[in-house]
């Protein structure tokens, strides 16, 4: 190991923290939205506030419940998804890529409202 | 190098990462809570293409270990992952080790082709889900990806030491040496 590798170490850490920062919820006392993007596109967007609900498509089931949400049926092959556990904070979300399905906890007025390509 | 040397050692080193790679998603989970965290032992054999052999032999061995493990295993969309993450890595490590000869080791390389191998993967996820939240996953990785670049580049660098040993290297352009 020589001084360049620690030099590398620090940098690849520093990125680490910066993409935590950039991706972390900046004003979190805002209402917590459950958001659910298919293909890119947003099929579900309902306050996170104890109202227990479904979503569910041809391919996934989405539960929220009691303050949590979580994937519980996905037709997959790998279930990732179904084995990501439930969240509940914002900034958290359960990716299934077969699917191309995201579910995420949004903060209203988090910084970044998103990023697209 | 013997033409037939040269293919035989890159079959080898293809069908080595292809056995590690496959028997390592047969090991449990990492961590729990992060699949697909994995060691990446594979990316032994390619780094040791890259210090042993050149650059063209490393980006041959991945990319061959790419189209056989999609052929065998996987479907036509893992292929752009593993194709993505192993040359974005591949980029990376010969680019460092070419800007820092002297000042870097296998060490950092190794953590660095790490990382630029989630990155890789986490920009076609992002093309694919057509939302960069996926980075969101970085963080997370690359704290799993500098302890497990640096066991790979700690490894590589054993298996270096030892077949610098024997003469089965013997008429490599990189032959010798660390």
């Amino acid at each position: 190991m020589k001084k360049g590798d620690l030099l590398i170490i620090v940098l690849l850490l520093a990125a680490a923290a910066l993409f935590w920062w950039a991706f972390s919820p900046h004003a979190a006392e805002g209402d917590v939205y459950v958001v659910i993007q298919k293909d890119g596109e947003q099929v579900f967007r309902e306050p996170l506030d104890g109202t227990d609900t479904k979503w569910t498509d041809a391919h996934n089931r989405v539960v929220v419940k009691d303050g949590r949400v979580w994937m519980e049926w996905s037709d997959c092959a790998n279930q990732i998804c179904v084995h990501s556990g439930t969240i509940g904070e914002a900034g958290q979300q359960i990716v299934c890529l077969p699917n191309r399905l995201i579910v995420r906890l949004e903060a209203v007025n988090a910084a970044l409202d998103g990023i697209t390509y | 190098m013997n033409r037939v040397k040269r293919l035989v050692l890159l079959a080898l080193l293809v069908a080595m990462a292809s056995v590690v790679n496959y028997l390592e998603g047969l090991l449990p989970l990492l961590i729990p809570a992060l699949p697909g965290a994995k060691l990446g032992l594979a990316n032994v054999f390619s780094l040791f293409a890259l210090v042993a052999l050149g650059p063209a032999e490393a980006f041959t061995v991945v990319t061959v270990r790419c189209f056989l493990a999609a052929a065998v295993w996987g479907q036509p969309v893992s292929l752009a992952y593993s194709l993505a993450g192993g040359l974005l890595s591949m980029l990376a490590m010969w680019g460092l080790l070419k800007l820092g000869k002297e000042r870097l080791s296998l060490y950092g390389v190794s953590a660095a082709g790490a990382f630029f191998h989630n990155f890789g993967q986490l920009a076609v996820a992002a093309l694919i889900l057509q939302s960069g939240y996926v980075f969101g996953y970085l963080p997370l990785l690359t704290a799993v990806a500098v302890p497990t670049g640096l066991f790979v580049g700690a490894v590589t660098v054993l298996i270096k030491k030892a077949m610098d040993k024997t003469d089965l290297l013997a008429g490599t352009k990189k032959g010798g040496g660390p």
